[in-house]
This record gives structure tokens, sequence and C-alpha cells, in this order.
């Protein structure tokens, strides 16, 4: 798990996963996740072309990644959140301007397809697209 | 008759996920089943032993068998733990009205699975008087011994 900066003027952190993601693995992206926005991230763009399995842990932490950047508190996986009182965005149901995601791919983009988190979080193919769409 | 491959964990944890994965996949991969099928089916094993160690055992190890079974077309993945009776099949979806932006992540895992494979059985260990499940998640599509490779 690395950051890059993604360059430009739009102030884009590339986060790098590479590995599994899955239930021993998805607390430490929302940490990160967490460290990332104390650290001023709000826009983050996930790079999964390493990740060759992701299951649903993965698809909460991608969920939950969405959520820390647009300034929701932390939520404990175990016990989930509270109601949110602070929406900057998705009040129509639409997608949220502050986490993409790239190189997802396989079995990996088809768990985003399936679930519908695509309608929350753009998933692209091309890194330099998923960063000038932010 | 020969025994179907199986893996027995006395204490798997969730840091076993990876192993229960690549002992599933292995076999699958034998059967002629197409790969993004072995996905699919890995896909729900993993759902569904995640739910055993992070919920039915509450996130302590304990005793989880894989067995994977080739059967006429089709490849049986049972999996048997010791856990509380909980049966997926009866499991509903939270309310999805709620938009993703207030939404609390989480229920991906057996909306998943089920649309990953062709059938899922469960049967609770009640009639023994213990605590136990078994669950079976069954995919179609493995080569025929009848048909050529």
């Amino acid at each position: 798990m690395t950051t890059d900066d993604g360059g430009g003027d739009r102030s884009v952190t590339i986060l790098r996963l590479a590995g599994d993601l899955d239930a021993s693995t998805f607390e430490a992206v929302i940490e990160r996740g967490r460290e990332l926005y104390a650290d001023g991230v709000r826009r983050l763009l996930v790079d999964m072309s390493e990740v060759d399995f992701m299951g649903s842990s993965g698809l909460v932490a991608m969920h939950s990644l969405a959520l820390i950047l647009q300034g929701e508190q932390p939520p404990d996986p175990e016990h989930g959140w509270g109601a949110f009182h602070h929406l900057q965005t998705d009040v129509e149901g639409g997608g949220q301007p502050h986490l993409k995601i790239v190189g997802a791919h396989g079995s990996v983009l088809r768990a985003l397809q399936r679930t519908g988190m695509t309608e929350f979080i753009t998933v692209h193919a091309d890194e330099q697209a998923a960063l000038d769409s932010f | 008759v020969a025994t179907a491959p199986t893996l027995h964990l006395e204490a798997a944890r969730r840091t076993d996920l990876a192993l229960v994965r690549a002992f599933v996949r292995g076999h699958a991969e034998t059967t002629g089943l197409a790969p993004e099928a072995v996905d699919d089916l890995v896909q729900a094993v993993d759902e569904m032993a995640t739910n055993v160690l992070v919920h039915g055992y509450r996130g302590r190890p304990g005793p989880l068998t894989v067995e994977v079974d080739a059967g006429a077309g089709e490849l049986r993945v049972r999996l048997r733990d010791d856990a509380p009776p909980f049966d997926p099949r009866t499991w509903e979806p939270p309310d999805r009205v709620v938009p993703w932006g207030r939404r609390r992540p989480g229920g991906f895992g057996i909306p998943l699975s089920r649309g990953c494979v062709d059938e899922i059985d469960h049967r609770a260990a009640e009639a023994d008087g213990a605590a136990g499940n078994e669950l079976t998640l069954v995919k179609r599509g493995t080569r025929s011994e009848r048909e050529p490779a």
C-alpha cells in the first residue's frame, strides 16, 4: 500500500493497493484513509491494478473511504455508523467526487459492478483519464 | 469411492481466508470450469467463510472444514463450522432506498454470493444436538466426464 502525488493542479493523491483485499486486510485500508484525510487529502484515486481478489470487506473499505473523504466520522466495521449529518454530496443517490478507482479488473471489477458500487464510485481504466475526471 | 479433497482448519481465523481461496481455486481449475466461473465460486466461498469467521465465531478462531466435491457437470464446495446456526438463504438485504452517501457500509457479501453460484444449500447441525452449519455452494458448468476436454 503506497501513495503517490497525482500531479496536476487538482491535488489528487493516488493510493496504490496490492494483493488480496479481504476480511484480514480491509481495515488497514480504512485506517490509511483516515490518516490521509487527517493529512488533508480530499481527492483520492485508488489504483487496484495489482489487486487480484476483492471480497465484500474490500467493498466496505471502498465505501468507507468515500465516506471518510466527504468528512464522515471513521466507521467501526463491527458496529456500523451512526446517522450522517454533514452530507456534502449524494443527496440524489448518485456518485461522489472524492474517491475514484482505476485499474480494477476481472473479478474485482465484477464485484464493484454487481453490488452497484460503480453508481457511487466511478471506475476508470486509464490513470490519466481518472486524474482528469476529478 | 475417492474421498473429496478436504481442507480442515482447527482454529481458522481471517488470515486463513487466502488459504481457503487458494484451496478452492486449485481444485476448481482442474474441473474445466471457465476462468470466470472459477472466480465466481472463489468469491462466494470467501464471502461465506468470512461470514462464519467474522459473525459466526465473532472473530475468535474456530474450526472450519472446506470440501471440494466434483460431480457430473458441477462442483460442490461444502463448508462446515461449529458456529451458531445461520442460513444465508433467509438473509434479507438492507434497505437500498438509502443513498450510498448515507448508507452504512456492509451487506454486500450474501447478495454477491447469490449471484456468483447456481445454488446455495444450508443444513443446521441441530439434529446432532450441537451448534454448527453445513453450507453447500454449487457451481455448474464443469467438464462432463463423457465429453472430451
